[in-house]
């Protein structure tokens, strides 16, 4: 059994997780305090996904445990949903509801009062769904259904935000504001997981970063850390950091040699 | 671009419908990779049409081996009613495979989205118009050639006349072209449901006005011809042509054109009112042919504007419900925003309306109708898992949200429990009126509990599969253990009640004796509800 500290709200040991014989997570171990945001950072398929899916719950671990804020999501998976907003990577919502009646849903759901009306009404505004309440999701573009998974996720103002790639499809204007959310949230005691491959936006949100490729975190810390880690003089981006950590540097070199080959 | 060409670019065009009208059907899950898996093997052109072309086989030469024997040692004079009334109902038992077999196929056609990748290639608007067209002769090829060619060979052999053999190759063609002419007008609104669902309650009536109208017109056309061979059946046994089957013959296209091609070879009493009708199915089917083109010359890649509605309307207007009743509404606006499931709601009431119709026209004795409630209790146990089905790929969306397991298997269960029940009270309703209330008639709503029981178990079952195994719905219902398992379900669920009252009814005990076991029965059932376990969502 994980004891949880004071400031600890996720804490993630040993997972280890299989599709088949596909070992996607291969002890996965690390811990989200209160009030930061933690970015999970990795190339597609390092299993970034499935650990968040363990965390709140959709996928069982093979091995290891999770809890969140003491509670486990596969033991008590309705109170860890309580306590957690989530984001998918991919955005599964009702299509046939109309945005109005997915928040409704959700509100109900989540057993929200009056209380909640402003906040979510405020939410709408300000990522401007407002004027897609009457319209089904299924007609929405990708970028207003990411905008409605958002507020969805926010809407019960919960203490954890888990977020799988959610900036992905936002227009800048509504990614700034997501940004400055996040921030919100962390000044209001809230802690944020953090999942993306985009080494810019992890560097300018991120207080402590996870990098994890074939299933294992390779290194964890803030950026100043990791810089450190590789070795450098400490001016190396977060990207090149993570591609030096993730041993794909030398890879991206043969690759590009061999484009400029076949191209001529 | 040359016709050649286009022609074979539809045949990409067709794999990506048959792949994606697989997916809309089977609401698979695209994040399950065992259900996709199967989807690209059950979607696989070459094994779709060798299937479409063994029904396209199988289906004339069941019908010929019928007319053989059914005709063989008939006078040539009632022989020509029978022949006629099997051919027609053979050619409209082939137009009702084509509008189902091709519908979903075709409001695929009829979706923008399939030709963008086209639009980025060098094709004009008119070679995307063409290949549209090519497409949709490819939902029906295999099958159209197939059955046309194996009747008329038969039709040969059977006759050994080739004026009647032509008579069969031209009429099983006219009523093709018509099938495909009024699949064209459900394809392109089915096509618009799939783009954006009708939400507002005006639009939702006017949908349900066209489910039931579309419903009951594919089941007439399946009823019609299935009822005419148990009329000719019976009709042979009394030795005379029932006024319902020389009506048929006679009046009524496409039945009277195969009268006409016997009369003229043979001879007949009556040939104005065949001649009429068959004209009047060859300019329907003229009007077909040059409608199908216009459709497909308008054709345009454009998603409707309307589509998206902006209009502002402030939350402070929400209306909070509780967590299961929120669970409920949802499911129902799911249900009946979807064209493949909205349907489920109303089939109890739909069947009983057309066995209803057949009961009053004096096809069907009171008897079947009172029996049928059975059966039908038992497609609601087959038919149930399709509710899981219909959340699909949303099954990881309910996980995220703090929501119990036991109210999501509930709300389900009690839609399609709601469903039945009304098809059980029209029954209730319909014993009392003709006087012919028996235990076998009352045990429909009796058994309302045992009802629940059944589709709440394999609801939960399917969940249970779905959560452990983390399978979608999808992969866990194409599995042989699964539909053993609904088997049993239904033997003990729905089976048994009507076993005990068999037993009572032989033993010669009290009708009473029977009430109780079945309110026993339902006390039983309603406690397996109770301790069934459900894997935590």
């Amino acid at each position: 059994m994980i004891k949880m500290g004071d400031d600890i709200v996720i804490s993630v040991s040993n997972l280890v997780k299989y599709y088949g014989d596909f070992k996607a997570l291969d002890g996965v171990s690390f811990k989200v305090r209160k009030g930061e945001i933690y970015g999970l950072l990795g190339p597609n398929g390092a299993g970034k996904t499935t650990t968040i899916k363990i965390i709140v719950g959709i996928l069982k671990p093979n091995e290891g445990e999770v809890r969140v804020l003491g509670h486990s999501p596969q033991e008590d998976p309705v109170t860890v949903r309580q306590l957690i907003g989530y984001v998918p990577e991919e955005i599964t919502l009702y299509e046939s509801l109309t945005v109005y009646e997915f928040f409704e849903f959700i509100a109900s759901v989540r057993g929200l009062d009056e209380n909640y009306f402003s906040w979510v009404d405020t939410l709408a505004r300000s990522f401007e769904v407002d004027q897609y309440y009457e319209t089904p999701i299924a007609a929405l573009s990708q970028g207003n259904k990411q905008k409605v998974a958002i507020i969805a996720a926010l809407m019960h103002k919960p203490p954890i935000l888990v977020l799988d790639e959610p900036i992905k499809g936002l227009d800048a204007k509504s990614a700034k504001i997501f940004k400055e959310l996040m921030q919100m949230h962390i000044e209001r005691g809230g802690s944020i997981l953090f999942s993306t491959h985009i080494m810019d936006i992890a560097e300018s949100i991120c207080t402590r970063i996870g990098i994890i490729h074939h299933g294992k975190i390779l290194a964890e810390g803030t950026i100043e850390e990791l810089r450190q880690m590789v070795g450098g003089e400490g001016k190396e981006s977060l990207e090149e950091a993570f591609l030096i950590l993730t041993k794909e540097r030398e890879e991206i070199s043969h690759v590009v040699e061999e484009l400029r080959r076949v191209l001529g | 671009m040359k016709l050649r060409k286009l022609w074979s670019i539809s045949k990409y065009v067709y794999r990506e419908v048959l792949f994606k009208s697989y997916i809309y059907q089977q609401n698979i899950n695209v994040s399950d990779p065992e259900a996709l898996k199967k989807a690209l093997r059950g979607s696989s052109v070459m094994f779709y049409k060798t299937m479409m072309g063994i029904v396209a086989v199988l289906y004339p030469i069941s019908t010929f081996m019928l007319i053989f024997a059914f005709i063989g040692n008939i006078e040539l004079e009632v022989a020509q009613y029978y022949a006629s009334v099997i051919l027609g109902s053979m050619v409209l038992m082939d137009a009702f495979l084509v509008i189902l077999l091709g519908l979903i196929q075709s409001s695929i056609i009829f979706m923008p989205s399939i030709y963008i990748p086209l639009q980025t290639l060098n094709l004009s608007d008119r070679d995307i118009s063409i290949i549209a067209l090519l497409t949709f002769f490819r939902v029906f090829d295999i099958f159209i050639v197939s059955v046309t060619i194996v009747s008329s060979i038969l039709a040969q052999i059977a006759f050994r006349n080739i004026f009647l053999t032509f008579l069969v190759f031209l009429i099983q063609s006219l009523v093709f072209i018509l099938a495909m002419w009024f699949v064209i007008p459900v394809a392109v609104r089915v096509s618009r449901i799939l783009m954006v669902p009708a939400v507002s309650r005006k639009k939702v009536l006017i949908r349900i006005i066209f489910y039931s109208a579309y419903v009951f017109a594919l089941s007439m056309v399946y009823v019609l011809p299935s009822l005419t061979m148990s009329k000719i059946s019976e009709n042979i046994q009394m030795g005379k042509v029932s006024s319902f089957i020389e009506a048929l013959a006679i009046y009524i296209p496409p039945f009277c054109s195969f009268y006409l091609g016997f009369a003229l070879i043979y001879g007949a009493r009556e040939i104005i009112y065949p001649t009429t009708g068959t004209l009047f199915l060859i300019i329907l089917s003229l009007l077909g042919v040059r409608n199908v083109t216009r459709t497909f010359k308008k054709f345009k890649i454009e998603i409707p504007i309307s589509a998206v509605e902006r209009k502002v309307k402030k939350v402070r207007e929400f209306k909070l419900k509780g967590k299961f009743k929120a669970l409920l509404d949802k499911d129902v606006k799911l249900l009946i925003r979807n064209v493949n499931y909205a349907p489920l709601l109303f089939i109890g009431p739909m069947i009983f309306t057309i066995y209803l119709i057949m009961y009053l026209f004096g096809m069907f004795n009171i008897n079947f109708v009172i029996n049928f409630s059975s059966y039908l209790a038992s497609l609601y146990i087959f038919l149930s898992p399709a509710l899981i089905q219909l959340e699909g790929r949303y099954l990881d969306f309910i996980r995220t949200l703090p929501v119990d397991s036991r109210d999501f298997i509930k709300s389900k269960a009690l839609i399609l429990t709601i469903s039945y029940l009304a098809y059980a009270i029209m029954i209730v309703a319909f014993v009392l009126i003709t006087g012919n209330v028996n235990i076998f008639a009352m045990l429909s709503v009796l058994n309302i509990i045992g009802v629940y029981s059944g589709i709440y178990v394999i609801l939960a079952k399917v969940l249970n599969d779905a959560i452990t195994e983390e399978k979608g719905a999808y992969s866990i219902i194409n599995t042989l253990g699964f539909w053993a398992y609904a088997l049993l379900v239904m033997l003990f669920y729905y089976i048994l009640p009507y076993a005990v009252l068999i037993i009572v009814s032989i033993g010669g005990y009290p009708e009473w004796a029977g009430i109780i076991a079945t309110i026993i029965l339902q006390a039983i059932y309603y406690a397996t509800v109770k301790l069934k376990k459900l894997a935590k969502l």
